[in-house]
Parts: structure tokens; sequence; C-alpha cells
């Protein structure tokens, strides 16, 4: 069997179990005859989220935003400390622990000091999902930067290269996959950070929308919102495997499963 | 004189230097506060902090123990389920191909975010936040062990199967120890996540912890206690982590990774 056709196979089996559970589900929730249950039939789901597709589309809006604008800052100041760290040994001497340590703090704990800080709009939001995206940009950005093979350096030398064009040409190419790794962390970790942050004195987006719902007991809305919460983490990911794909075709990790390069 | 320094702090063992950076930013920390005045709901100096956590240990113990409880049964809940399905995997091919996709497929979702579903299922209360907090720890160790148990070298499985050895016996003397580097590494993980979304389910889910802590201290403008609430809450967290990796170094005490860099 080729292997082409063996994944087929496998995927066939997954989606086929998929199926029968999601039909014994429905059919189970219609049997038992319930009044709203906590735990809706997927009908019940769907039919809401089309109903309800405009309370859905204004509160995607703002955990869209929180989540990207969150991510985005957070990787550009990652990418930007770890090319500092690279060129001055001293200051990734200094800070690298200390990032290290401010790491190890379960950062969605201080979602209420971020709201004393910025206070309960974008702001506050935006600063937990860029302080989500910012660590594992860093750990990964320095890995990646310091990979490089050191016969391309001596080269480069040899040739009389200048900083920046060794940058460019070598150093920032061979991070490239290990930084995908750190983004392909990050954009779940924000749009997850952007929902529980909600959950906090906001009066917009899905996580506010989840809460609203579970106090005013409307399960299918309730679990409408998760599935386009899940959605959301889904496609972000799958977008960037696309560019890994696009921006690093030459390397293994696309070639082979289009997973992250091993630690 | 510069470049003797330099090197004397390069010599330094790693974590002296964590030590001596954090003392660094808790200096100069206290010395912002003081000498610009920041107001202590802004930013509390490490003063005030500290005396909170002396003046207020008794809340803060108290608090602490239903976190505690909520992190160390999900975690165990959810590492042993995840073990269990995890071996089933290796036994039978049909069902890895059926699950495993399923279980990879479900890990994308934002756990801690469902804990309003979860609640709405199981009510208010240990159910839901230890539930969060197994599934947590479930999807990471499922997917590492399985990717363990398979990693066992094939010379080593002829040479079990030639000495005759039973089913119960391979696991025990050659696949379970081969998958413990993998089931390590998704617990360094699991282990500060099960603290993080036991403290986040405890907003939605109940109304005791350090998570309700956090936000209880916070609507009451009590800032000094949030600080300290915070603190604790990353103390139990780095506390799970090195338990894990003092767990591996005593467990793994064979394996390369524990050789290699040191």
């Amino acid at each position: 069997m080729t292997p082409s056709l063996l994944t087929k196979l496998k995927n066939g089996l997954s989606l086929s179990l998929i199926i029968l559970l999601v039909l014994v589900w429905e059919l189970t929730i219609q049997f038992l005859g319930l009044k709203n249950p906590p735990v809706p039939a997927p009908s019940q789901v769907l039919v809401a989220l089309f109903e309800a597709r405009l309370v859905f589309l204004t509160n995607l809006f703002p955990t869209l935003a929180e989540a990207a604008g969150g991510f985005f800052l957070g990787n550009l100041i990652a990418v930007a400390t770890a090319m500092l760290f690279v060129r001055h040994r001293a200051i990734e001497e200094t800070f690298y622990p200390l990032a290290v340590v401010l790491h190890s703090i379960p950062l969605m704990a201080i979602i209420p000091l971020l709201i004393i800080w910025f206070g309960p709009g974008y702001a506050s939001k935006v600063a937990l999902t860029t302080l989500v995206s910012f660590f594992p940009g860093l750990v990964n950005t320095v890995k990646g930067l310091k990979s490089v093979n050191p016969q391309a350096l001596e080269l480069m030398e040899v040739w009389g290269a200048r900083g920046w064009t060794v940058f460019w040409k070598v150093r920032l190419p061979s991070a490239l996959p290990y930084i995908f790794a750190g983004l392909k962390i990050a954009a779940p970790a924000s749009v997850l950070g952007a929902v529980v942050a909600e959950w906090i004195g906001s009066r917009q987006g899905i996580g506010f929308l989840m809460l609203w719902e579970m106090f005013n007991y409307n399960p299918p809305r309730l679990w409408g919102a998760m599935v386009i919460s899940a959605g959301v983490t889904m496609l972000s990911f799958w977008l960037l495997s696309l560019v890994e794909r696009l921006a690093i075709p030459w390397h293994e990790s696309v070639q082979q499963t289009g997973g992250a390069p091993k630690e | 004189m510069r470049k003797m320094s330099s090197r004397t702090w390069r010599n330094l063992p790693g974590w002296s230097k964590v030590m001596l950076s954090f003392a660094i930013l808790i200096v100069l920390w206290q010395l912002a506060t003081s000498l610009l005045q920041i107001p202590p709901y802004l930013l509390p100096s490490p003063a005030i902090i500290s005396r909170t956590l002396v003046d207020q240990r008794a809340i803060l113990l108290k608090q602490l123990q239903p976190t505690l409880l909520e992190a160390a049964c999900g975690f165990l809940l959810g590492n042993t389920a995840a073990a269990l399905l995890a071996m089933w995997f290796v036994k039978s091919a049909t069902a890895e191909r059926a699950l495993l996709p399923l279980a990879i497929a479900l890990r994308s979702i934002p756990i801690v975010a469902i804990t309003p579903v979860i609640t709405l299922v199981l009510g208010r209360g240990y159910a839901t936040t230890i539930f969060i907090v197994g599934l947590v720890t479930f999807f990471p160790t499922l997917v590492n062990t399985t990717k363990g148990l398979r990693s066992v070298s094939k010379d080593a499985e002829e040479l079990l199967s030639v000495l005759a050895a039973t089913e119960g016996q391979a696991f025990r003397l050659l696949k379970i120890p081969s998958a413990l580097p993998y089931i390590f590494s998704a617990m360094r993980v699991t282990g500060p996540g099960s603290v993080l979304g036991a403290l986040v389910s405890e907003w939605v889910a109940t109304d005791r912890g350090l998570g309700f802590l956090i936000l209880d201290s916070q609507s009451r403008w009590q800032i000094s206690l949030v600080w300290a609430a915070i603190i604790v809450a990353t103390l139990l967290a780095v506390t799970a982590f090195g338990l894990v990796g003092l767990a591996e170094r005593r467990l793994l005490s064979w394996h390369e990774s524990m050789n290699g860099e040191g």
C-alpha cells in the first residue's frame, strides 16, 4: 500500500467515526426528548449558529482583533528582542534568564492586573495576547538564530559580508522554521487569551458571549460560541501552516510532515 | 576590568544568574515605586507585597487548598486516562487510526475557554474545574505517550520475543521505560498548565481557590492581595514544573537526555 492511500484510509476511518458519533449524539438527544438540555443536539447548535449569525459575527470581530493584534505585536517584539540578544551576548545573558522566570508566571492569571492598568477595553486584551505570543516567539527565535550552520557563517566572512547581509542571507532563513514553530504555538494561545480575557469586565467578544449565554441558560448559543472559538483556533493554525509551506518550501519539516521542527 | 567582570558573570552557574537578575529587578522595582511615587494601586512595591504575603497568609493558604486539589486531581485523572488510552492504541492499530486523529483535532480546541460549556453540563464546583484540568493534561500526554510507546527499538523488541517475554513483561521492561522521556516532556507542559487551568476555570465555575481570590480582591480594589495571590499561584506552577523535573531526574538517570548537556 502506498503511504498516501494509507493516510486516506486513516482519515476515512476517523471521519466516519466522527460522523457516527455526531449521529448517535443527535439521535440520543432527540430520543430523550428533553426540553432545552445543557447538551443540545448538533442540529440545535447549527440552527442557533444560523439564527443568531449577526450576534456571533459582531462578537467575533473584537475577539479576532484582540488575538491578531497581540499576535503580531508580541511576535514583532519577540523577533526584535531575539535579534538584539544574538548580536549582544551580554544583554542576552542578563535578560534571557529573567525572560524565562517571567514566562513561568501563569500569564492569564494577571488579566485582572492588566485591566487595572489598561482598562476593560481592547488595550488590556491586546496586552495579554502580546505577552502570550511574546515568550514562545522569543524562545524559538533565539534558538533559531543560533542554529546557523557555522560553515555558512565562515563562508560569509570569507566573502566579506557585513552584519546585515549575514543576517538576511544566512541567519534569518535558517531561523524561519523555528520562528514558525513559535508562531504555531502563539496563534492558538492568543485566541485562547483573548476569549478568557473577555470573561472579565468585557461587554463584547466571543468570551463575553459565552458567559452571557451561560448565565442566561441558552445552551445552543453557548455551544455555538464554543464551536466558533474552536474554529478560529484551528483556522489560525491551518493558515500558519499554509504560510509556512509557502515561506520555507525547502525545509524538511514542511516536506515530511508539515509539522514543527523537533526540539 | 570590564572584560574581567563579564567573564566572572559568564562563569556563574545558570541558577545564580537567574537569582541575580531577579534580585536586580526587585531592587529596581522597589526604587522605582518609592522614588517615582507610583501609587500602590498601579504598582505596589515589593515591600508592600511581601507584607501582604505575611499578613494575609491565612487567606492565601485557605484559598491555595482548593486550587491545589483541583490541579492535582485533574492532573492525575488526565494523565491516567491518557496513558490507558495510549496503551490501547499501541495494542490496537484500528483504535489508533480511528481515535488519534480525533484526539489531535480536539486538542486544538482552546480548552480553558470551554469552561462555561462544562459549567453548564457539570454544574458549578469541583467537578467542572477538575474536568477542565483533566482535559488540559489529557491531550499532550495522549499524543506523547503514544509516540513514546512506539519509539521502542526494534532490536530490543526482537530480543524480548526471542526470550519469550509475556506482553506484560514487554510493557514493563521495554515499552514503558522507552516512553518515559516522551511522557515527561508532556508533563513539563501540563504540570504548570494544570495550575493555570485550575486558576482560570475557577473564575467561571467556583467561588473558591486562588483564581477566585485574584478576581475577588481585584473587585474589592485590594491590589496588593491580587499580587500576593498571583505570586502564590506562580510558586505553585513553578513547584509543579520542579517536581516533574525532579521525578524525571530520578527515573531517567539512565537516559541520554539527562547525561548529554548536564
